[in-house]
């Protein structure tokens, strides 16, 4: 890849991993309906960006405190108040999002780019980033190799699940974990207001061509990774954003397909 | 007879309202139980507590040591994004052991015989989605069944199923409990079939209503009251219970299933 300018190298090799990532916790997040939780989490990051910023600790590290705080605090608030939980969803994320931007406002000594945190910034991805990725991605792959049924039985039925045997609520929570992880990483790369579409899209427009659940995963993997060629090609040569091209490219994808019956 | 769970006091509630009151049961091997009572009666939170899927408030559920439990949720929603055939959900239902990484299409003859008998075989190649409620409900036991268990829990399973299909399924359950010699606990909220091959029938509203045989139990004014089925025919039967009327709290119960 010696023609490529280094930065596209990091990037493109940054925004493949992250696709290979959301793919596999993209596809639960559609079959649990799940998607406004993980655009709450998105949302949150920023805040913890804010907070890391303030107490002058790793963005990384309090993105994924702040981001399993929040799931915890939508757990413990589904269970104490008696509002839907889309409506919960909906105040946690726009009020974290809120309180981020103001933090952020409040810091005059610090030199930040709130678009980039919120629309991403994929030049800015570091060796070390991509480390980071890699150690994820390989977390994610234990993870799914051995709770892939598991998984399956908890999106079937999370009561038929428990009966049989399976750890519900622990496995859960390693999948929150996992998210939380995967939007601290690519907040880089698409920000916090795209990253729920990274997790998302490629899975819908997947279930155009997928009779089971594997080849679902499958194209999504694949479609992640077309849509991230895509949009940093497309970024280059019309010198467009790169975070939402990557997203443009995906929705290009998601409706080509649209036209095509899914199989079953 | 071998005992293969057992319920001692138990109490829930939630908040402020108290939903089971000081309800005690055996399920032995080889015995059908069935829990009736009207909507609100408890009948799921009980069951919830049963597979310990909750904690009581107070009281305890003791389960023999390693107990296989098959269980057939009331109802189940799987989203349309789930590409997934029938096969493959009974497939998951297995233990890990007897499958693959992802799915083995490796059937044992037990997995063919649960199939012919519950006659949903053609059915397998078929969406989860595209079945009917009927078909579901003998999909869903054939997935509890194959988990070869010691215990079957059965949470309505005949919702959706035709008069029919309601006979022959009851049928199929009498007939397992005797070849495999199962437990089975079953909840209801009609009778007509359900009462016939049960042990013993507990009727539930907050609190145990009377318990027995289907016959003594159709006989008690506490039954009659809930259920009021024929009530006009039988004689009023004293049946020994707790310090509870069902009559005076749960008289209003009487518009339900009245004939």
């Amino acid at each position: 890849m010696a023609w490529m300018p280094e930065f596209l190298v990091l990037a493109l090799l940054g925004g493949l991993g992250i696709a290979l990532i959301a793919a596999p916790l993209g596809v639960f997040m559609v079959w649990q309906r799940q998607s406004y939780f993980g655009a709450t989490l998105a949302h949150s990051a920023l805040l913890g960006v804010s907070l890391g910023l303030f107490w002058n600790i790793d963005l990384s590290l309090s993105v994924i405190a702040l981001s399993l705080l929040i799931a915890f605090g939508i757990h413990q608030l589904a269970r104490k108040t008696q509002l839907s939980s889309d409506t919960l969803l909906g105040i946690l994320a726009h009020s974290s999002l809120a309180l981020g931007l103001v933090l952020l406002s409040l810091q005059n000594n610090v030199q930040i780019d709130i678009m980039s945190y919120l629309f991403g910034d994929i030049l800015s991805i570091t060796p070390t980033d991509l480390l980071l990725i890699a150690a994820v991605g390989l977390i994610t792959l234990l993870f799914y190799l051995k709770h892939w049924r598991d998984l399956l039985n908890i999106t079937l039925n999370r009561e038929l699940a428990q009966v049989e045997g399976i750890a519900v609520k622990r496995i859960q929570l390693q999948y929150v974990l996992l998210l939380a992880l995967m939007i601290a990483l690519s907040m880089k790369i698409v920000g916090v207001l795209l990253v729920t579409s990274l997790l998302i899209i490629p899975a819908a427009a997947a279930r155009r061509l997928a009779t089971t659940p594997q080849t679902m995963l499958f194209f999504s993997l694949i479609l992640g990774v077309v849509s991230v060629i895509g949009g940093l090609a497309a970024s280059f040569v019309w010198d467009i954003p790169t975070g939402p091209a990557i997203v443009l490219a995906a929705t290009l994808i998601f409706l080509m397909l649209l036209n095509k019956k899914a199989p079953n | 007879m071998s005992l293969l769970l057992k319920a001692d006091r138990i109490y829930h509630s939630f908040a402020q309202t108290e939903v089971l009151h000081n309800i005690s049961l055996q399920i032995h091997a080889g015995e059908i139980v069935t829990l009736i009572g009207p909507n609100g009666a408890g009948k799921s939170t009980l069951l919830k507590i049963l597979l310990k899927l909750i904690e009581p408030t107070a009281g305890s559920v003791t389960q023999k040591t390693n107990l296989k439990i098959g269980y057939m949720p009331q109802k189940i929603h799987i989203d349309p994004t789930l590409p997934m055939t029938v096969e493959y959900f009974l497939d998951l239902g297995q233990p890990r052991s007897q499958s693959g990484l992802f799915f083995s299409a490796h059937h044992t003859i037990e997995t063919h015989a649960v199939v012919e008998e519950l006659n949903i075989g053609h059915l397998l190649k078929q969406p989860i989605q595209n079945v009917s409620g009927g078909e579901m409900q003998r999909v869903l036991l054939a997935r509890a069944l194959l988990r070869d268990p010691e215990l079957l829990v059965l949470d309505e399973p005949v919702q959706g199923v035709d008069l029919q299909g309601q006979t022959e399924l009851y049928h199929y359950i009498n007939e397992l409990r005797h070849r495999r010699h199962l437990g089975i606990l079953m909840v209801s909220h009609d009778l007509h079939i359900v009462m016939k091959n049960t042990d013993q029938v507990l009727c539930l509203n907050q609190h145990l209503c009377c318990s027995g045989t289907p016959q003594s139990v159709s006989q008690t004014p506490e039954f009659i009251a809930i259920f009021g089925q024929g009530a006009e025919e039988l004689a009023i039967y004293e049946h020994h219970h707790n310090e509870h009327t069902c009559e005076a709290t749960h008289g209003h119960h009487n518009h339900l299933h009245t004939p």
